[in-house]
């Protein structure tokens, strides 16, 4: 068990130091066994031993190290007794300490191990029994080394504990300490590798040596607090607060006030009444002769000598004659800094004095203190406006800012406050400390988490009202249109929905609802910002109540972005189009649509889905890329499924869309997201498609082909609104954009590829806690088993998909490579990994079972080019 | 508290340790241990000095403590597992079958370059 950092062959300080640290550790180890029970029943017993001993202790002290009161020292032992067994007492620090079932994390304490807690000479009976406490609530040894000129009375304090604690069954040598200290035993244990923690309480040296050997520590830093009384202050509390705390203990605590600033508009009565309570102010002559002894001139800062002395000590050391009784000697000053010895720290019973114009000039000259050497302790502020205090705590950059109350009793905590009793006072940044809390319990836990794995709520989200069957059109405007209460429609769609007289049907339908309507018809395919910005001003000089989104994927996605800029004129369109991992999670948040209008969609192709999705696809024209936006707030309220408005599709037009369809129903079947909500929606969307679309296909006015097809567009779009999509879409999306590829036409050229990739073992899993394992092997085969294709294992399931596939698309005249649609060959390798990389970037490739390489991607692309020899 | 058997052909004292092996049982454990070693005419390494007696080699080489039916260690223990140690050569002295709570004990007090723990 040598020294390991020490080279040298073990010295004697080298043995003991290894001695004291082996018996610590062995207790700690031993320690690491007991109960919460154990430990609280050996925490009192060691509380009650230290309240009992805190007269003793407290004269030893004073007579020891000859600074201090010794009447003040015995609240101090009382404080750290006392006060901090009752904020520590109920705390749970072994073992398990919380429980969240739903967070679904277990928080478990591990105790540090051997803690070396360094002893100032200003408070060394209150800082041993302090740390005692929480160091034997926390389960950890601790090792005392007490600053020489405390040793007896520190050394005192900790046997008290110790005894105690080993009587209530604490395990042999919990509490050690050194008998004989020097800096080089104090170093040895900081540098000791079996040294967990230090606590280092004590001067700047001390607290430096502690960082720099190697081993954690918690240290503090110097205080130079001042105490801003402001003009709505209650002068006499605020006075009586300021004398409270600086004649404690003489004034050795570094939280208390080390100067006094006060508005100029109550200056003479806060002078008068600290005259009258004790308090003497130092003339400009006699300021300098206490300057010359409470300050050491080469160091800027406090003499020795002075620390923790009476005022009338420090009186005769300075050879001046202050009255009988005097309290405190306050120094009126007009600067802060060098020439202004006694602005900095001065641990007894010596004040400075400032007068500002107000609360500006008091921030400041405070500013000015603190930044003199107590940068992060403590100030206060005596005020009775609310405002005022606000600021000050804005401003000052302090640990503790006590209002109303002593900054001494105030910063230790727990008398006149709520913060947590302390004898160790960190300073954060401003001090070069790491923390700054009152240490405490909390500091002396290492917290182990187990996190079990949760999954997240999820949601079915759809339209409220969705009205379907060939005529639910005109049913719906005739019979139902009134009852939604609207005054004034605006119809978004294209060109065509004019020419057919479907705009001139609906419009008359709603003027006899008693409505004031108008069309916008200027969308194109592809609907770029421009266009949406252009509606949304239609709308907002319109200031309509419904919008009727009416058309295919373009009109109804344009209406949906129309409508989010209507509603809120000042959206910033770069923030809507973010990436997101998680919808919910996501950084730019959308605001509540349906201020001013619903929205009601009212498809003509079958289609998008987009009459009960929460997306909508807008082009840049400027870069051509196409942004997709998603939010549950773009759900339109109804949706409208009338079959006899896609009588007249074109026959490519239906076949295109149909396949968007399949894709949308497919991809939401094998996604990470799919749930049992979706799974039924895709599953039968992916069943009308394959047995309705090449009707559709082969004869347009075949009635119940449509009605089953624009069904399974609308179903589809319900499952993957919720369930997302994949790889498919993502390769579509910048294959369509790049090449003029029709969507469901790109979506069908990439298929099978994609199946194929989808259903190998992943290079990459894709993350998300509900998804278990890859399975969309397994899925793609109940696909062919719901389709009564041959699937008696999951491969042949995933062949006969594709065959099936491969089949519906030779039906519907699509060629089944990308180079048999007629792109060459040098212009699709040209252009392969720039789509790749889009591919990549693309929203939907979260969702996908596997999460793709761009390499992956680019061999998939070239797998859909087709070579000639493979089937796609 | 704990069953002491000597094989005389290997040298081997193993020890079994019962139940709570706190202050009081370890203490008690001790004297067991310490009776056992010396009726096999082990002098004591590292207890209190006695009467100068002729050096004759001990028939102990090796130790073991079997801390299987062991929930608890105290300071005590701790104590006896060191003067263990001192008994027999470095790396002749092992301690088997830990729970894992009084691994964790050894682990803690850093004991490993003295002996192995298992």
């Amino acid at each position: 068990m040598s020294i390991e950092r020490n080279e040298t062959a073990p010295t004697e300080i080298g043995k003991t130091v290894d001695r004291i640290v082996g018996e610590a550790r062995e207790a700690a180890a031993v320690f690491t066994q007991y109960s919460q029970q154990e430990v609280d029943r050996i925490v009192q017993a060691a509380a009650k031993a230290g309240a009992a001993r805190r007269i003793e202790l407290a004269r030893m002290a004073v007579e020891e190290t000859g600074m201090g009161v010794f009447e003040d020292k015995v609240l101090k032992n009382l404080i750290a007794t006392e006060y901090v067994y009752n904020d520590i007492r109920n705390l749970k620090t072994c073992k398990l300490i919380n429980d969240n079932p739903e967070t679904g994390i277990m928080e478990f304490a591990e105790p540090l191990g051997v803690i070396l807690g360094i002893i100032p000479v200003t408070n060394p009976t209150s800082t041993v029994l302090f740390k005692s406490l929480i160091s034997l609530k926390t389960c950890n040894a601790i090792i005392f080394s007490i600053h020489h000129g405390a040793m007896r009375s520190g050394i005192e304090a900790a046997k008290t504990m110790y005894e105690a604690a080993l009587a209530a069954g604490a395990p042999d040598y919990v509490i050690r300490w050194v008998e004989e200290p020097s800096r080089e035993v104090t170093a040895a244990l900081m540098r000791h590798p079996n040294i967990s923690l230090i606590l280092a309480t004590g001067g700047m040296g001390l607290v430096h040596a502690s960082y720099s050997s190697g081993t954690p520590a918690i240290g503090v830093g110097p205080g130079n607090v001042p105490v801003y009384i402001e003009s709505s202050a209650d002068i006499p509390t605020a006075v009586n607060d300021i004398l409270v705390s600086k004649t404690f203990d003489n004034g050795v605590a570094c939280a208390s006030e080390q100067s006094v600033i006060t508005d100029r508009a109550i200056r003479d009565t806060v002078i008068e009444r600290f005259k009258s309570q004790g308090a003497y102010f130092l003339t400009p002559e006699e300021t300098a002769k206490v300057e010359a002894v409470a300050v050491d001139p080469r160091r800027h800062s406090m003499s020795a000598k002075v620390v923790g002395q009476s005022p009338s000590r420090i009186a005769e050391l300075a050879g001046i004659s202050i009255p009988q009784g005097t309290k405190v000697l306050i120094a009126p000053m007009n600067g802060v800094g060098e020439k202004y010895p006694l602005s900095c720290e001065k641990l007894c019973p010596i004040l400075g004095f400032y007068e500002v114009a107000g609360m500006d000039e008091g921030v400041k000259v405070c500013t000015e203190l603190m930044y003199f050497g107590g940068l992060g302790h403590t100030a206060a502020i005596a005020s009775q406006n609310p405002e005022a205090i606000r600021k000050f705590g804005e401003t000052i950059n302090a640990g503790r800012i006590i209002v109303n109350s002593p900054s001494t009793h105030g910063g230790i905590g727990g008398l006149y406050n709520r913060i947590h009793p302390s004898l160790t006072l960190g300073c954060g940044a401003g001090g070069k400390n790491i923390t700054t809390d009152n240490v405490t319990v909390s500091h002396l836990l290492n917290i182990k988490r187990l996190t079990r794995r949760m999954v997240d709520m999820r949601w079915f989200r759809v339209p409220s009202q969705i009205y379907f069957e060939p005529g639910s059109l005109d049913e719906f405007f005739t019979h139902e249109l009134k009852d939604l209460g609207k005054k004034r429609g605006i119809i978004v769609c294209s060109g065509s929905s004019v020419k057919s007289g479907t705009t001139a049907r609906l419009e008359s339908y709603m003027r006899d609802a008693g409505m004031t309507t108008t069309v916008f018809s200027d969308v194109h395919s592809d609907p770029t910002i421009d266009t949406v910005e252009r509606g949304a001003e239609v709308m907002r000089k319109f200031e309509p109540d419904l919008v009727i989104a009416l058309g295919g994927g373009s009109p109804l996605d344009a209406a949906k972005v129309m409508w989010l800029l209507y509603e809120y004129p000042d959206l910033n369109f770069e923030d809507l189009r973010l990436r997101f991992l998680d919808i919910r999670k996501r950084v730019a948040l959308f605001p509540k649509l349906g201020r001013k209008a619903q929205l009601m969609a009212i498809p003509t192709t079958s289609g998008t889905g987009s009459e009960v999705t929460s997306f909508s696809v807008v082009t840049d024209s400027r870069t051509g890329t196409k942004y997709p936006i998603g939010s549950y707030e773009l759900t339109p309220s109804i949706a409208i499924i009338d079959p006899t408005l896609t009588l007249t599709v074109p026959a490519n037009v239906t076949a295109d869309t149909g396949m968007d369809v399949l894709a949308h129903a497919i991809e939401s079947y094998v996604s990470v997201v799919a749930s049992d909500y979706t799974d039924p929606l895709a599953l039968r969307a992916i069943q009308l498609v394959f047995e309705y679309l090449p009707q559709a296909y082969n004869d347009g006015t075949n009635q119940l082909a449509r009605e089953k097809m624009h069904n399974a567009s609308t179903i589809a779009g319900m499952a993957f609104t919720n369930a997302f999509l994949g790889l498919n879409h993502c390769l579509a999306h910048t294959l369509g954009a790049t090449f003029h590829i029709a969507h469901g036409r790109a979506n069908a050229l990439v298929m099978i590829p994609v199946i194929r990739y989808n259903s190998t073992l992943p290079k990459k899993f894709t993350s998300y806690p509900k998804y278990r394992f890859p399975h969309a092997k397994e899925r793609y085969a109940e696909i062919a088993d719901v389709l009564k294709l041959k699937a008696s294992t999951p491969e042949q399931g995933v062949e006969s998909l594709i065959q099936a596939i491969a089949e519906l698309k030779a039906k519907l005249d699509i060629p089944p490579s990308i180079r048999e649609m007629g792109v060459k060959q040098e212009e699709f390798e040209a252009n392969l990994r720039h789509m790749a990389e889009t591919a990549f970037d693309d929203q939907t490739v979260g969702t996908n079972p596997c999460y793709p390489l761009v390499d992956d991607i680019v061999a998939l692309f070239r797998e859909a080019y087709g070579n000639g020899d493979k089937a796609v | 508290m704990v069953e002491v058997e000597f094989d005389e052909s290997t040298g081997l004292l193993y020890c079994r340790f019962h139940d709570r092996m706190d202050s009081i049982q370890s203490t008690q454990a001790s004297a067991a241990f310490n009776d056992k070693l010396a009726s096999l005419g082990h002098s004591l390494e590292g207890a209190q000095p006695t009467a100068v007696t002729t050096a004759s080699p001990s028939p102990v080489s090796q130790i073991i403590f079997d801390l299987e039916q062991v929930d608890y260690v105290s300071s005590a223990f701790m104590r006896l597992c060191l003067l263990a140690a001192k008994q027999v050569r470095q790396g002749k002295f092992r301690i088997v079958n830990t729970k894992p709570q009084v691994m964790k004990v050894f682990k803690v007090a850093s004991l490993e370059k003295l002996f192995v723990v298992s």
